[in-house]
């Protein structure tokens, strides 16, 4: 379907609709009515604030969801390679590297401020070592970009357990802390939220300025740099738009794979390919699918929550191989 | 002006081009010729600011092209690549208004190359041969004073091939667009080129009319045959007579 305003109504719907359902789920679930009327509510006693505080978390995992999203889409294009990702370039887990040491780091300024901003560090630093690495070994094949990628996960994954054992004391939750690395969503409140919110948006408006160069560059970076596009240039830029995405969504969801893989495919499949469209819609859809994914994780085995990146997990990596399958058939 | 002075491209000790002299003006077309391996490509490259120059220059409208930014040596020069990729399966009204200055210089580009009615089209549903069209018709509707096309018409049949070859000519008579083309069909450069340079194992052997070309023996020396020459409507053309002497 060609992009315009009837898909872009569309995704706004499955945005609003995903997190409408995000939020009627939960432990106990409730109907569209009493979310508003929480939302509404300023009665800090009843039950509602409880169903505020999920109103909450669920526009958080919207937020977390788009920024997914939009890194895959601006990983994808700057690496000319469809299948790559935050999860699968090692991204998230650098990202969640820095974010570790912005916790159990003991200096409080570096823990309030520096999440975000250390999980960006870290997201960006393993996004220029895969691309260092890559072009070392000339490696141009998509395929060996994302041996590199996964290779490099698994460092910082161990490396992250090392931190976690190393510094990890009583004043922090282990239990938590593991269970952030696995995917599980902050619920960013009053201040923060609209922070987070702002930040996404201006992640939006990045990407979208990289548009057209994105588009430029799949015909290979000889022909793009005869149409205008400084190459080298252009990918530190996006690198640092797409690891900025990266590095929020860590902040605030910990380590969440193949959303920037199912969503930008999903959407591909959609409306096509034009990176402007593509990046608009899967913000909306990414963020609205993570919503959803959000409230079943807090649904299914309620009271207790299943760490989101598991579902993601469950359901990405089979999409994932399902597209090697196609791509090598 | 393209203006190449003594250029000379070194990759791992072997010599890819020597001490290639020549210039392009606006408004003619230019067919570089050569069998494989004679450096062809390599001197496109050299002469859209892709290639790293051992020695001497390449100058555009008066400053070397290493001193353009990105996005003024393409308002200078519309590049077509001998090989091309197409990680994107765009449409083909998207590409080409990807390279154009503006919408209706996009559809009238797509017009020039009878691709009105594949606007639509995604660019991998297309045949090679489209696909080439859809490239050359992306760089005029760049409209810059200089095109350079790195063997436009390989995957183009006859028709085609020769229809391709007229929007170049027309593009540097009614545009003031100075085209260098390589080509591997020599009637076809005959045909239509003004000029030809022909390449032999990295330097420039030959950089004459295209009358003159097709009457020079430098030709058969060069691509190892005998060639038979006959003229076709007031033009110089040649066929193969046979085994190499």
């Amino acid at each position: 379907m060609k992009p315009g305003a009837l898909t872009i109504s569309l995704a706004v719907a499955l945005a609003l609709g995903g997190m409408l359902v995000g939020a009627m789920l939960g432990v106990t679930s409730t109907d569209p009515l009493r979310l508003l009327s929480a939302i509404a509510s300023s009665d800090p006693s009843s039950n509602d604030v409880l169903l505020a505080w999920r109103v909450q978390r669920v526009v958080g995992a919207f937020l977390v969801g788009a920024c997914l999203a939009m890194a895959g889409v601006i990983y994808q294009g700057a690496f000319r390679n469809p299948l790559a990702e935050p999860f699968l370039l090692g991204s998230s887990a650098g990202g969640a590297l820095g974010a570790v040491f912005a916790i159990l780091l003991p200096w409080p300024w570096l823990s309030a401020v520096g999440l975000p901003v250390m999980a960006f560090v870290g997201a960006w630093g393993a996004t220029l070592l895969v691309l260092g690495i890559s072009r070392a070994a000339r490696i141009e094949d998509a395929a060996g970009m994302l041996l590199v990628g996964i290779a490099l996960a698994a460092l910082l994954g161990a490396l992250r357990s090392a931190v976690t054992l190393v510094l990890a004391d009583e004043s922090v939750s282990l239990r938590a802390l593991v269970s952030w690395t696995l995917g599980g969503l902050q619920s960013p409140t009053g201040t923060t939220l609209w922070t987070f919110a702002a930040l996404t948006a201006l992640c939006l408006v990045a990407s979208l300025a990289l548009a057209r160069k994105l588009d430029i560059l799949g015909f290979g970076e000889a022909t793009a740099a005869t149409m205008g596009v400084d190459v080298g240039r252009f990918l530190t830029l996006a690198l640092t738009v797409a690891a900025f995405a990266t590095g929020l969504a860590v902040a605030w969801g910990g380590v969440l794979a193949f959303v920037g893989l199912i969503v930008p495919h999903a959407v591909r499949w959609w409306i096509g390919e034009r990176h402007a469209p593509l990046l608009l819609h899967s913000a909306l859809v990414g963020g609205g699918f993570l919503a959803v994914f959000d409230g079943i994780s807090r649904s299914v085995l309620a009271p207790s929550e299943i760490p989101l990146g598991l579902l993601t997990s469950l359901i990405g990596a089979p999409f994932f191989l399902l597209l090697l399958v196609r791509r090598y058939r | 002006m393209i203006q190449v002075e003594r250029l000379r491209v070194v990759r791992n000790e072997s010599v890819l081009l020597d001490d290639v002299s020549f210039s392009l003006a606006r408004g003619e077309v230019v067919a570089l010729l050569g069998p494989n391996g004679a450096g062809k490509t390599t001197l496109v490259k050299a002469l859209v600011g892709l290639a790293r120059l051992s020695d001497g220059c390449v100058e555009v409208e008066g400053r070397p092209i290493g001193s353009y930014r990105a996005g003024e040596r393409a308002r200078l020069l519309a590049y077509v690549a001998q090989q091309q990729d197409f990680i994107w399966d765009l449409e083909v009204g998207e590409i080409v208004a990807l390279g154009a200055r503006s919408p209706e210089d996009a559809t009238h580009a797509l017009a020039k190359f009878d691709l009105g009615t594949f606007a639509h089209r995604r660019i991998k549903s297309l045949s090679g041969g489209e696909r080439a069209r859809v490239m050359l018709a992306r760089a005029l509707a760049a409209q810059t004073p200089f095109l350079v096309a790195d063997e436009p018409a390989a995957n183009l049949d006859i028709k085609y091939q020769r229809h391709a070859m007229q929007r170049l000519r027309q593009a540097a008579q009614t545009a003031n667009v100075g085209v260098l083309v390589v080509l591997h069909d020599l009637n076809l450069a005959f045909t239509f080129a003004d000029r030809v340079l022909l390449m032999h194992e990295g330097t420039l052997v030959l950089d004459a009319p295209a009358a003159d070309a097709a009457a020079s023996l430098v030709l058969d020396r060069v691509f190892g045959e005998r060639f038979i020459r006959t003229t076709v409507e007031g033009r110089t053309l040649v066929l193969p007579a046979g085994e190499p002497e």
